[in-house]
């Protein structure tokens, strides 16, 4: 399907493919194609580079997102709103307990206070990258 | 000559073998597949037309083993269903989600950014149409409304419209497309077979009966 429908859409469900650049994220959206030979829907992706403020989608989420009014760094037209559906800690939204597989978990895993220290102490430690233009080749050991 | 071709023929037809013969298919020469209703045009046009303000419509269902009978209602919505919902809001993102929690719902996203669900856990096929048509369906009303504040200008002529062609239309000339171009008693001269190429044999020119 044309990429012009996939980027005048001014809300859209997808998920998140990538986040190598920081700030920044790729989503894929999924849309519904008619065939009037046999009369059904084909779905076709797209992808759609998208603004992730304070980074707080990872690989793997479902994700709602929302048209800009503007462009940011030439590239990203919509923004990410909300993390609807996080990766490896899906919440039912009607009953407000956690799913594992094919039934629900009354108690946390881990205390909520372990939890916290155990993400602080992996984010020091993080590299952040740098812009895909600011990549030379010859830095590619170093990272 | 023609019997030994049609002979040639037969053969050949002989030796394929037909996909719609035999008494597995009594049905020969229809639509093939397992609902081939949901694939025609006027199945489609009876969907539910959804209300302006939705954007986004997402089910979740799923296909366990412990609690199936608690997904039929919903897995049969999607089988049947689905493409006419899509047909009739062309502008809505309609998703499916499987496998994801253990009870299936829908939720809804408006244009405001308000969300709501509808819980499906246990309904039957029908419950849960009769369901989605009071909460999120259009009124017959609107639909009414809507579709004759739309009339075409009568002053309009071509292809779609009552008059096809401007010769149609008052005080314009007839149509060039049924009258002659050329009428009959001047079509002589223009072929050039008038020219005298005898004048000292016919110098008054020549007559027909010559």
């Amino acid at each position: 399907m044309e990429r012009h429908l996939f980027t005048s859409l001014r809300m859209a469900i997808g998920k998140v493919t990538a986040t190598e650049v920081s700030e920044r994220a790729r989503v894929l959206v999924q849309l519904n194609r008619f065939n009037k030979h046999l009369g059904m829907y084909f779905p076709e992706n797209e992808p759609v580079t998208s603004y992730n403020p304070d980074n707080q989608a990872k690989v793997g989420d479902v994700v709602l997102i929302k048209k800009m009014p503007e462009t940011r760094c030439n590239m990203e037209t919509h923004q990410v709103e909300e993390v609807i559906y996080s990766f490896g800690f899906i919440v039912d939204p009607m009953t407000g307990l956690r799913v594992k597989g094919d039934e629900y978990l009354t108690e946390p895993v881990v205390d909520e206070e372990t939890r916290k220290a155990m993400s602080d102490a992996i984010r020091s430690r993080e590299i952040v990258p740098k812009y895909s233009f600011e990549i030379d080749s010859k830095d590619k050991l170093m990272i | 000559m023609v019997l030994l071709a049609v002979q040639l023929l037969a053969r050949r037809t002989i030796g394929f073998k037909r996909a719609t013969d035999g008494a597995a298919n009594p049905m020969r020469g229809l639509l093939r597949g397992k609902n081939p209703i949901v694939r025609t045009k006027q199945y489609l046009e009876q969907g539910i037309m959804l209300r302006d303000s939705i954007k986004i419509m997402m089910i979740n269902f799923g296909n366990y083993e412990s609690n199936k009978h608690l997904h039929d209602g919903a897995r049969k919505f999607v089988e049947l269903n689905f493409s006419q919902l899509q047909y009739k809001n062309p502008d809505v993102q309609i998703l499916c989600m499987k496998d994801l929690t253990p009870t299936p719902f829908i939720t809804f996203y408006t244009d405001d950014g308000d969300k709501f669900y509808i819980d499906l856990e246990g309904k039957s096929q029908i419950e849960i149409l009769t369901h989605v048509q009071k909460i999120v369906g259009k009124p017959k009303e609107l639909i009414e409304i809507q579709s004759k504040a739309v009339e075409p200008n009568p002053a309009n002529f071509g292809r779609e419209y009552k008059r096809k062609c401007i010769c149609e239309c008052q005080s314009q000339v007839e149509c060039s497309s049924k009258n002659e171009v050329i009428p009959s008693n001047k079509k002589k001269n223009i072929t050039g077979r008038t020219r005298n190429m005898n004048p000292k044999k016919y110098p008054f020119g020549k007559e027909e009966d010559d």
